[in-house]
């Protein structure tokens, strides 16, 4: 069955090259591809007819949607398109999924057992491999190597990191970065002074801690619920920033083996912050309610990416004038999450659908693009070395910040939700309250967490 | 005999009152909070958990309509309800009759096929629920909850069906064959009509059931264009998650319709429950 | 009767029926049955393995956990749950004043969606706004120490109990109809007799709900070896795996870990959990299964 399949996709692959190579040739700033595909009737004709007399319809399963960070960035993304000479024939039909977990459940089934939708987001959870595997999302190697301009917007981590067996399946839209934010208020208050890029290390930084809680402010947010997203960013940190086994082990895929001295070092320390550093709702939290402490200046520390700042001046969200009032680190010992992005993928399989789906991810990744995304959503740009605006600058300070702050950083290294087993996330997730609480040791929770991850090779 | 003290009397029936209140407390109290909660805002959420809203406004009903599509839920959860209800009656009520007035070759395996099947867990039979919708393409439609519902509802609804045509005389259909009419002119004509009572009893039964259902629609949906309303509080919980005055009123209109349904028609719920239980 | 065609009307009024119920429970009961034997993922199709994943499962501590919790759920509700129930209903019998408001409120629990009952007890119990806290201070007790009910372990179990085992509404209309079905007569020529209100019920009234008992233990243990909306909407098994149940450890097999084989093989011990409890359960409580007369 899967050499049937892989068949297919060979065709389908090799038909779209033909017809971007077609395309390609006479396409320099994307507004020629139309014109170029009529000059060539007897090649494309098929393709041409269908294109100039009915809509081309892309599937898409959408979960940027409510009140999702990017929600407006891509409802605007996926109108623009259509104002597009590429995306003029084009008309979408969305499905909603709010929540990225919901999300990816859903397109694992459907990479199981169905068609995936013609331009699938990813979500992260190990998707791309999946995908790939199953023969169900189209091999964009191809597209890349037609088109080498595009090709040269992305660094060779991003897409290596998009590769499953040498071929190029996600176009990587962003790179996901994370760090901490602080209140300056709360520190004042506290009589401390946030350093200037980051704590020199673990210990600098829980005597900031015990200052803040002796000022009776809690120090920092933490969370359980959905995958643990603050606690597993703490957690990364804590285990990136412990020395190069420690920094090799958070930027390895998949780990199996969770008790090593450094797993378990960092397990010992987000107990310890539970018990004494965090909210009562921590534990059985969900993160958005954590947030909401956050910014009603009840926890001084927070992690998290950029995406978060635009949340700092929404009114719904934040009190009014909270966006001054928050300062950046990074993570103790210059450390700094940071992993390219599991790109978005094609699971057209007619070799028009796939095109019209490139074509709106080549669109999805322009310059201006990225950086209307940086300032719409805090959605890192991929590509290295683009021009920010002045403007932005002026308008958003935060956000040049953290563009600033990104080059100090000195360790990098993954998280969870990119790099684990999505049962391991969920063990994770409904372990940590145990640890917590001390139900469970370090030693244990560790254990519980290679023995879910190893069930995946089972 | 021994005369029982005053004092005796009072406590017991102190007790007897307290216990009454006391789940009556229970029962309605979440709901009753819920209900209070969601006319309140975000900060008095927070504030206090036991104060008074200080207005009754929509607003955040209104913020919960903004956010998700919880008109189109209800849409999806009336149509899909509906329907199935109607298959399943309809079948029902043609199987129960025939195993409830005839002895044929199938029989008993029929009637023993769909007896274990009322103590299937539902669960147990969901993946391959899952792969066969997927590869008859009705994965994530309303036709695909709408068989699950409707089959669902087969089991109690047969015993219930096949105990009360057993209840109507043999003696009118006889006199009406005799009389020359035929088997569906004897059915539709005579049968039914008298066996209404017992096909609301089913109706009822089922529009409860599936108006409930969730695991089948979390398993069985992924998109707006079939999602119910029981499973539309998944989302909310995830979309809400940092607006609970809007989640507070998607809770409140999620339980409210069952709750008006039965406070309206609640000797023909209870009847229909209790037929369901015992029957079934 | 004489009926011409019998034969054809039989199979038209019974194929629809029958085919639709082989769809939705017969294909996949054979399934279950066949791929429970089988290697098979989300990415691979079934491949014969013999016994492999019953071999995993009951290796695995968190499946005995998931047994232990889901059997204990089935005595707790088919026990405590029952007897409350008949208890409502033996007070309510006697129709004291406002008994139609207390049953129509104990009701409400039961029919209302199951989902919501669970967002609802997640947002009533919340340690940060729901009302554990302010009673919690009004008690005196520490507030530092707001015990989180659904997220600690400690409590989680008993917490998820709680928001269902309370809820016996539906058993109390059942025995409620029952008792109203009980010649009235045999009550009179107690109460002539001058038989104390107690006495009535206890050798009267209970000894006739025998069989219906039996009948509300078997929807409550069914119900149990099933629960699944609250404690997914709650905790998800969580935390650690105080809370997890057959079914969502079947979920979480099927969604998580995409092994579908091995999300089948629970299936079947599902299965097989229930039918046993039934007829152990009919064994107990029906003397004589009722002969349905066939004509």
């Amino acid at each position: 069955m899967k050499k049937k399949t892989g068949n297919r996709m060979l065709g389908l692959a090799m038909s779209g090259l033909m017809a971007l190579g077609l395309t390609a040739c006479g396409n320099t700033g994307g507004g020629e591809s139309a014109a170029a595909d009529q000059t060539k009737p007897e090649e494309t004709a098929q393709s041409t007819e269908a294109s100039s007399d009915e809509k081309i319809v892309l599937d898409v399963i959408n979960y940027h949607v409510g009140t999702d960070y990017a929600a407006e960035y891509y409802s605007y993304l996926f109108e623009a398109f259509q104002q597009t000479e590429e995306g003029k024939n084009v008309e979408f039909h969305f499905e909603e999924i709010p929540t990225t977990d919901a999300f990816n459940q859903k397109i694992k089934l459907l990479i199981s057992s169905g068609d995936l939708p013609d331009i699938v987001f990813n979500g992260g959870n190990n998707i791309t491999e999946l995908a790939a595997k199953s023969g169900k999302v189209a091999d964009l190697t191809p597209y890349f190597d037609a088109d080498p301009e595009w090709e040269a917007l992305f660094d060779e981590t991003s897409l290596e990191f998009n590769m499953v067996d040498g071929k190029i399946y996600g176009v990587p839209v962003s790179k996901e970065i994370s760090y901490i934010y602080y209140n300056k208020d709360l520190f004042a208050q506290a009589g401390i002074e946030a350093p200037e890029v980051a704590y020199a290390d673990w210990n600098a930084f829980f005597e900031a801690c015990d200052k803040l809680k002796v000022a009776g402010i809690t120090p920092v947010g933490m969370d359980t619920a959905d995958s643990g997203w603050l606690t597993n960013l703490w957690m990364s940190a804590l285990i990136g920033t412990n020395g190069d086994a420690g920094n090799q082990w958070m930027n390895s895929m998949y780990p199996t083996d969770f008790n090593t001295p450094e797993v378990v070092a960092a397990a010992e320390t987000v107990q310890k912050m539970f018990q004494e550093y965090t909210t009562a709702d921590a534990v059985g939290g969900k993160y958005d309610p954590m947030a909401t402490h956050f910014f009603n200046g009840e926890v001084a520390m927070f992690p998290n990416g950029p995406w978060m700042i635009p949340d700092f001046s929404e009114t719904e969200k934040a009190p009014e004038g909270f966006y001054d009032k928050v300062g950046i680190m990074l993570m103790p010992g210059n450390g700094m999450e940071m992993v390219p992005t599991p790109g978005d993928m094609v699971g057209a399989s007619e070799e028009e659908k796939i095109k019209a789906a490139v074509d709106f991810l080549k669109f999805e990744t322009k310059p201006e693009n990225q950086i209307k995304a940086l300032e719409m959503t805090g959605l890192q740009p991929v590509s290295n070395g683009l021009e920010i605006p002045a403007t932005l600058i002026e308008s958003d300070p935060l956000m040049a910040q953290v563009l600033e702050i990104q080059d100090k950083a000195e360790v990098t290294y993954g998280q969870n939700q990119a790099y684990w087993y999505q049962n391991t996330i969920d063990t994770f997730s409904t372990e940590l309250p145990e640890l917590a609480y001390g139900n469970i040791t370090p030693e244990e929770f560790c254990e519980k967490l290679s023995e879910s991850a190893k069930k995946n090779q089972e | 005999m021994k005369k029982t003290p005053q004092g005796v009397i009072y406590a017991a029936k102190t007790v007897k009152y307290l216990f009454l209140i006391f789940f009556t407390l229970i029962a309605v109290g979440p709901i009753l909070w819920a209900g209070i909660s969601s006319f309140k805002t975000y900060a008095e959420i927070n504030s206090s958990a036991l104060s008074w809203p200080s207005s009754f406004n929509l607003d955040n009903y209104r913020a919960a309509f903004q956010f998700a599509p919880i008109a189109r839920y209800f849409l999806n959860s009336v149509i899909i309800v509906g329907i199935s209800v109607l298959v399943t009656v309809i079948l029902v009520a043609m199987c129960a009759y025939i195993i409830s007035r005839f002895r044929f070759k199938l029989k008993t395996l029929i009637v023993l096929l769909i007896s274990a099947s009322l103590m299937l867990p539902a669960q147990a039979i969901s993946q391959p629920l899952f792969a066969i919708f997927q590869k008859l393409h009705i994965f994530d439609t309303k036709a695909g909850l709408i068989i699950v519902y409707s089959a669902m509802g087969i089991p109690m609804s047969f015993f219930v069906m096949v105990s009360y045509y057993k209840t109507i005389s043999t003696a009118l259909e006889e006199s009406a064959y005799i009389d020359g009419a035929s088997f569906l002119q004897t059915f539709l004509c005579i049968i039914l009509p008298l066996a209404k009572p017992g096909l609301v009893t089913i109706a009822l039964l089922q529009f409860i059931n599936t108006w409930n259902e969730f695991y089948f629609a979390l398993m069985l949906t992924s998109g707006d264009s079939a999602r119910t309303v029981p499973i539309a509080l998944n989302y909310y919980m995830g979309t809400f998650a940092n607006n609970y005055s809007a989640l507070f009123a998607a809770v409140v209109m999620t339980v409210l319709p069952t709750i008006l349904l039965f406070i309206i028609l609640q000797k023909q719920v209870v009847e229909s429950l209790t037929a369901g239980a015992v029957k079934g | 009767m004489r009926i011409k065609n019998k034969g054809l009307w039989i199979t038209l009024f019974t194929a629809p029926c029958m085919l639709l119920f082989a769809l939705v429970y017969a294909a996949p009961i054979v399934t279950v049955l066949y791929t429970s034997l089988c290697n098979y993922t989300t990415f691979s199709p079934p491949e014969f393995a013999g016994l492999k994943n019953f071999v995993t499962i009951f290796g695995d501590e968190g499946f005995r956990v998931s047994i232990k919790n889901t059997l204990l759920w089935v005595v707790l509700q088919s026990t405590f749950h029952v007897t409350l129930g008949l208890a409502m209903a033996l007070v309510l019998r006697r129709k004291p004043k406002g008994w139609k408001v207390v049953r129509t409120a104990y009701m409400i629990p039961n029919i209302v969606p199951t989902a919501a009952t669970g967002v609802m007890f997640t947002l009533l119990l919340n340690p940060s706004f729901g009302v554990v806290k302010p009673l919690w201070e009004k008690l005196g007790f520490d507030m530092g120490q707001v015990p989180n009910l659904f997220g600690n372990s400690k409590y989680a179990f008993w917490t998820v109990t709680f928001t269902w085992i309370l809820y016996s509404g539906f058993n109390t209309i059942i025995f409620l109809a029952e008792m109203g079905a009980v010649d009235q007569e045999i009550y009179e020529a107690a109460r002539v007799d001058g038989a104390k209100p107690w006495q009535v019920d206890r050798y009267i009234t209970l000894p006739l709900m025998k069989n219906i008992f039996g009948t509300c233990v078997t929807l409550a243990s069914v119900a149990m070896v099933s629960q699944f909306d609250i404690i997914y909407m709650t905790t998800k098994g969580g935390p650690g795996s105080s809370t997890l149940n057959l079914p969502i450890y079947l979920y979480k097999a099927a969604t998580l870990e995409n092994n579908y084989g091995k999300a089948n093989a629970v299936g079947v011990v599902q299965i097989v959990i229930g039918i046993s409890l039934v007829l152990l359960i009919q064994r107990l409580f029906m003397t004589k299964a009722g002969e349905e007369d066939e004509r």
